[in-house]
């Protein structure tokens, strides 16, 4: 499968250290940030109040003690905090009770009949639905991901958006919070019993899906496309930097040759020359101990530059052909010489001894044999099979990335309900949803990288229909454009700091592609979102605990 | 009374400020009293007078603007306090998709109360406050004056010592007021505090031992109900079989006096009256403290007066 950006292995401390940074970052930035304004307006309105009672002489007096007193206090109620959170598992019992009421509450209230909303598309989809076998698991499962998230989302985020609010409406907050509740205990509480609710609702969900897709596709798909592929995918091996080299006439180089093809994902190997690509592979050699022959993934890009033959099955001489060289590195007499044609972006799956594989320190050579023609070729065009998964385990752990949006969703829209009403917060958290979604583009627009300029320039260029590449004409709206936007760009790019990357926890191209989603994947976008998710909730508990509860 | 203190205000004063932080309502200017172990302690005045304020910041619901809320000795916005304090809304804030028996479990459950123990208290208080017949029903269902019951029963369920009540009669009939009397005073008999609000003055004077009464975010009278009652320029004597001659003979001491006999006695005023007198005063006479009629002022309040004095703003 094509995988364009390659994430760090868990084992790698690098990314551990990130995400646990990336985390605490936030929850100071937040707390600061939080406290800062809070301080700033309790001053301020103490000033304010003594210099309308005594005068700005007694106002200016009285200013050091307010600031100290203010401090003082931020202090004293921060350690407080400090301790409640420290303390919450002592609470695991009134957390427990306040899910509990989550969970009944959905339940009386009839929130999971959204299920039978979910019936719904499947009814009609088997008509819409392409027939082709190519496309049709890739279509079924994006179709069934996309019908999930576009009902759970939205429900999501109406039941624990207008939670809290709708405590504080109905002021049932006042009994709970005069018990011995702490807020961040009333704040896990809900984020769980909703949990419960949405965990139940993605199960179900899942499992109709998956039926579903089961009773829409057909024999040969079921046959070789239901699954779900372990690969070993090429390592640098030991004391190398690099996985995957090209060769041309004989001199190693990062990129092959250049074909002008746009997406660089690719380089070219010219056929029937010297040119080559290399990989190496580096795995436990009991891997493939009791395995008698391998299958091999193997998907390449034809550039042509002449038009040839047909590609006819029964004409070895049409299409363009590779070979692979599979060549064990102790012991380079065992080697294994594979020559096929080139099914052009697709997988052909080659079945070779396992003998070959047996020390573990392999290096595959690639070559286009076809003269005139060209292939490309890229890191992870080249797997060894290692293992195959059901095909509903897979599933099941495709639903992981949909769970984890949902608990995202639940977080920031609980935290963000303790101080913004019920509809401000259902807004507020899919604006953070969508930058989530789109990080990538607001990392870019934040270090001012977009084309067109900054939000207010890109308005302009909106209203005027300007080309982005033109400079603005001289002007008012240029000045402000170019006075502002500088401004902007950093807020956006603080913004992004405090964003997750929520495009990089979707899986679902692993379960349609039939490949087995990563252990180590699925973890790292585990401690993302919790990661996450933890300093969003102390940050909710903070505000909540300096809310008054009643009006 | 000597009993130890267990709810106190210190100049306890809340404004209201809207998001701009301009002050939109004095809610409480600067209230002082203390509520000591097993009394009924009412607070008593007209809407808006800053009653449910003052139970709000008791109770942490809210945050003084300045001064201090104690209960139980410990800060108001401590949450180890509500170990021991139950609370009576104005109006039942009960999540309406429980029944009254998981209502008390679920209250129950957030004292850490142990399974058989939350089922045994939920019973005796479901029977105690006469709901038995709807304890499987959902509160939703329930009528104002139900709802209420259920609402004291869920401020019991944790044996607190400290119970706050706001307008616990609002909502009932006359014998529903009068049953939440009888259980209010039969808190009292169990050695419970009760800090309770009312507009309804013949509730106040039935249960209450002492009073505060506000207006307009002020204290203007704060001591014992029979203190507070007393005409004190009038003496209200009557005897039974008093001969003709010792009663000509009192009628003379009297005449010596100067004075006129109407008849002996303490008769004593409604509490209503003196609410009202209390309101009139104070509208003509914005932030002063309330003047009594009567001479010396009270001599029964055990020098509650003086921790109650109450800074004049102008």
């Amino acid at each position: 499968m094509i995988i364009e950006q390659e994430y760090p292995d868990l084992t790698q401390w690098p990314i551990l250290t990130a995400t646990a940074f990336y985390w605490v970052q936030t929850l100071l930035i937040l707390i600061f940030l939080g406290l800062g304004i809070a301080i700033f307006r309790e001053v301020l309105l103490r000033f304010l109040d003594t210099w309308t009672s005594g005068g700005i002489g007694s106002a200016l007096i009285d200013l050091p003690i307010s600031i100290l007193s203010s401090l003082l206090n931020t202090l004293r109620n921060l350690a407080v905090s400090v301790i409640e959170v420290l303390a919450l598992p002592l609470g695991i019992r009134r957390i427990w009770a306040i899910a509990r009421l989550s969970i009944q509450e959905a339940v009386r209230r009839r929130v999971l009949y959204v299920l039978l909303l979910f019936l719904v598309p499947f009814l009609f989809a088997g008509w819409y639905l392409p027939t082709a076998e190519e496309a049709q698991l890739r279509v079924l499962v994006s179709f069934t991901n996309t019908v999930m998230g576009w009902l759970l989302l939205p429900m999501v985020l109406f039941v624990a958006a207008m939670s809290i609010p709708k405590d504080l409406e109905t002021k049932t907050i006042q009994t709970i919070v005069t018990k011995p509740v702490r807020r961040l205990e009333f704040i896990v509480g809900r984020v769980i019993g909703f949990m419960f609710v949405f965990t139940f609702v993605i199960v179900i969900m899942g499992g109709v899906s998956l039926a579903f897709i089961y009773s829409q596709v057909t024999e040969k798909v079921l046959k070789d496309q239901w699954t779900a592929r372990v690969p070993i995918y090429s390592a640098p091996p030991e004391n190398g930097a690099y996985s995957f080299v090209f060769f041309k006439q004989g001199v190693p180089s990062a990129v092959g040759t250049n074909v002008g093809r746009e997406w660089t994902y690719r380089s070219h190997i010219e056929g029937d020359t010297s040119d080559e690509a290399r990989w190496f592979f580096h795995f436990d050699p009991k891997k493939f101990e009791n395995a008698d022959r391998v299958k091999v993934g193997v998907t390449f890009d034809i550039f042509k530059t002449t038009k040839g033959k047909p590609t006819l099955d029964t004409d070895d001489t049409s299409g363009v052909w590779a070979s692979l060289d599979f060549i064990d590195r102790n012991n380079p007499e065992n080697r294994i010489d594979e020559a096929f044609r080139v099914n052009n972006n697709r997988v052909t799956m080659i079945d070779i001894p396992a003998s070959v594989l047996k020390s573990g320190d392999i290096l595959v050579r690639a070559r286009c044999l076809t003269r005139n023609q060209y292939l490309g070729m890229a890191k992870h065009d080249i797997y060894l099979q290692a293992n195959e998964q059901p095909f509903e385990w897979n599933f099941a752990k495709g639903m992981v990335s949909l769970w984890l949006k949902v608990l995202f969703l639940t977080s920031v829209a609980v935290a963000a309900s303790t101080v913004l009403n019920g509809f401000v917060t259902v807004i507020f958290t899919v604006g953070v949803y969508c930058m989530g979604i789109f990080h990538n583009f607001l990392v870019q627009v934040g270090s001012g990288q977009t084309l067109g300029g900054g939000p207010i320039e890109s308005a302009i260029r909106l209203v005027s229909q300007m080309n982005q590449t033109v400079e603005l004409d001289p002007g008012f709206f240029r000045t402000v454009a170019k006075t502002f936007d500088p401004y902007l760009i950093k807020i956006v790019g603080a913004v992004s700091a405090v964003v997750p990357d929520l495009s990089t926890i979707d899986t679902a191209e692993y379960v349609a592609g039939g490949f087995d989603i990563p252990t180590w994947l699925t973890l790292r976008n585990i401690i993302l979102v919790v990661g996450y998710v933890i300093p969003v909730l102390i940050a909710g508990y903070l505000l909540f605990r300096n809310r008054e509860t009643a009006a | 009374m000597a009993g130890d203190v267990v709810v106190e205000a210190r100049n306890l004063t809340k404004i209201y400020r809207d998001f701009w932080g301009r002050k939109k309502v004095d809610a409480l200017r600067s209230l002082s009293l203390t509520v000591e172990r097993g009394e009924i302690f009412g607070l008593l005045g007209p809407n808006g007078s800053g009653k449910t304020t003052t139970i709000k910041l008791l109770l942490g619901l809210l945050f003084p603007t300045s001064g201090d809320a104690l209960v139980l000795g410990k800060n108001a916005t401590d949450v180890a306090k509500n170990e021991l304090i139950g609370y009576l809304p104005e109006e039942s804030y009960l999540y309406k998709f429980l029944s009254a028996e998981e209502t008390l479990d679920f209250y129950g459950r957030l004292f850490n109360i142990s399974r058989a123990e939350r089922k045994r208290r939920s019973a005796e208080l479901i029977e105690q406050v006469g709901l038995s017949h709807a304890r499987k029903r959902l509160v939703k269902e329930y009528s104002k004056g139900m709802a209420r019951r259920i609402g004291l029963a869920q401020a019991l369920i944790n044996d607190p010592e400290v119970v706050f009540l706001d307008e616990p009669t609002s909502g009932l009939d006359p014998i529903g007021t009068r049953e939440m009397k009888d259980l209010i005073i039969d808190l009292k008999a169990k050695g419970k505090t009760v800090v309770m609000c009312s507009h309804l003055l013949a509730d106040v004077q039935d249960v209450c031992d002492r009073v505060a009464i506000l207006h307009q975010g002020e204290l203007k009278e704060y001591g014992r109900v029979s203190d507070l009652l007393k005409i004190q320029d009038l003496t209200e004597v009557r005897i039974r079989g008093l001969s003709e001659s010792a009663k000509a003979e009192i009628e003379r001491i009297i005449a010596t006096d100067g004075a006129t006999l109407e008849s002996m006695g303490h008769p004593t005023t409604t509490l209503e009256d003196l609410f009202l007198r209390i309101v009139r005063e104070s509208e003509a006479h914005p932030g002063r403290r309330y003047l009594p009629e009567r001479k010396g002022g009270s001599s029964g309040t055990d020098g509650d007066r003086k921790t109650a004095a109450s800074p004049s703003s102008n």
